[in-house]
């Protein structure tokens, strides 16, 4: 805490976290923080700037997070913002509230037991995938070979819903995880409600042992992620739902979507930041440096070719890419995709899957293909580009498919590309 | 808003005008509301720049899914 103090002192704070802290915290119990930089670079910032603008800086974040009126009423109509539906506007404060209720309601509703045990099946032939494709890499030593795959068996798989705090397949465990929420009929004083409770949980879990099953509470989101800090991935029902994923679709669009965002999620274990925890999940160096090295230089190919992409924002003008900030989501692309490809490769050749009608035209292999790009449809403003993509870890959805494919060797035989060799590889 | 600087602006401008009325004596005056107003805008930039990248990564980011 003293140290943490010492990082920061324009911010004091060291004394903030004391008063959220439980209050048996010990004064020497190692705090892990990171990047210990950004702090270090917040400090300068924050004594470059006068109090005046400091403390209406506070002021105005505080009213913005706090508010109960939605943005178009706090500027007054600009044009920037719309006024949303008032339905939408208070089912967005209800999930974001009261978010295992409103899961449990979504898991029944959507979410079957057939669905969760597939996705369990298909995670665990993913890891098992990836193994064989470590064995195969020509730029990692065999030691560093052996630890990755002892970590690829530590992945903790989370798949579908939280059964332990709450339970939410049970309305008494619901119940009681939201026990410190005061609802009454003041809007306003129910949003400090939840901010207070969310918090005081937060801090309230700080000594107790990390929970490596928590795939925290947006199971309805359409998402799927990797924790470093448990090596664990997380598949979220709400990833597990048409056009991305059906129990019903054949295997090849089953590998093609959830397989290649499995895969995508087991990669980020590897990518920039991921490779950085060792198979216990410490943030340790634990290769050799000539594998380092050999990551890094092949990790370039992949910022030259992503750097090179470009996207419209208004005026008619186009930004680049940023391949560097992008990295760790565009390597696991990648090697996601590959994995996924291969696993089903094998489930292909025991099974035999039927067609899909009006699709009969397409071979099973460019369905896969097919489906992988499906899952990216999208189209964004120019305004929305500028606002998200220069400080976005993710590329643009379309620089994001045409990457992917042009690192699979599977895709450019599929679809009889003239050059077979991927653009750039790592796993 | 945060996101809008043109917004975010409007917005703090119009919340420092208040504190520079004579209802608020000893606070800001017209200019110096604005200043600060500019000055706030300048700070959200520079705290965006030196914020980190997730370490978690994940398969789309929330900003996509909107």
């Amino acid at each position: 805490m003293k140290e943490l103090g010492a990082l920061l002192p324009a911010l004091g704070i060291d004394k903030v976290l004391r008063n959220l802290l439980p209050a048996d915290f010990p004064d020497d119990k190692r705090l892990v923080l990171e990047p210990v930089q950004f702090f270090a670079n917040l400090s300068k910032i924050i004594t470059s700037y006068p109090k005046a603008v400091l403390q209406s800086y506070m002021i105005s974040k505080a009213i913005v997070t706090l508010t109960v009126a939605d943005q178009a009423v706090l500027t007054n109509g600009s044009p920037t913002t719309s006024r949303s539906d008032r339905a939408e506007f208070c089912f967005k404060h209800i999930d974001d509230a009261l978010r295992f209720v409103v899961g449990r309601f979504f898991v029944s509703a959507t979410y079957t037991d057939k669905a969760r045990e597939l996705q369990e099946k298909v995670a665990t032939e993913l890891r098992g995938q990836f193994k064989e494709r470590i064995d195969t890499l020509e730029w990692m030593s065999p030691e560093a070979k052996e630890r990755a795959k002892k970590k690829v068996d530590n992945i903790q798989q989370n798949i579908g819903y939280p059964t332990a705090n709450p339970d939410i397949r049970s309305p008494e465990s619901v119940a009681a995880f939201y026990k410190n929420l005061n609802v009454t009929d003041s809007f306003f004083n129910n949003v400090i409600s939840v901010r207070k409770s969310t918090v005081s949980r937060s801090f309230g879990d700080v000594l107790k042992p990390v929970n490596r099953k928590d795939l925290g509470d947006k199971i309805q989101e359409p998402n799927a992620y990797y924790n470093p800090y448990v090596n664990s991935i997380n598949i979220l029902p709400g990833i597990s739902q048409l056009p991305l994923f059906s129990e019903a679709l054949p295997s090849y669009a089953t590998y093609g979507t959830l397989g290649a965002f499995v895969g995508h999620e087991i990669l980020h274990g590897f990518d920039n930041t991921g490779r950085e925890f060792n198979e216990n999940a410490e943030h340790v160096s634990w290769w050799d440096n000539k594998t380092i090295s050999a990551f890094e230089e092949r990790t370039q190919c992949f910022v030259k070719q992503y750097d090179a992409f470009t996207y419209p924002i208004p005026g008619g003008k186009t930004m680049n890419t940023n391949g560097s900030i992008t990295l760790g989501e565009n390597l696991s692309d990648a090697g996601g995709l590959r994995i996924a490809w291969d696993a089903w490769k094998k489930v292909q050749a025991k099974n035999k899957d039927l067609n899909i009608p009006g699709l009969e035209r397409f071979t099973h292999e460019e369905l896969f293909f097919i489906f992988y790009g499906n899952a990216w449809c999208s189209s964004h403003t120019p305004e929305y580009n500028l606002k998200t993509y220069p400080t976005e870890a993710h590329a643009p959805t379309n620089h994001r498919l045409i990457g992917a494919a042009a690192n699979s060797r599977a895709f450019r035989e599929v679809f009889k590309c003239k050059v077979k060799e991927p653009q750039c590889e790592l796993f | 808003m945060y996101d809008d600087p043109e917004a975010l602006k409007s917005f703090v401008k119009d919340i420092v005008a208040v504190m520079a009325t004579p209802n608020y004596p000893g606070t800001f005056s017209a200019e110096e509301a604005t200043a600060i107003a500019e000055g706030i805008v300048n700070l959200e930039v520079d705290l965006k720049k030196t914020m980190p990248p997730p370490v978690m990564g994940s398969a789309v980011s929330a900003q996509q899914r909107n």
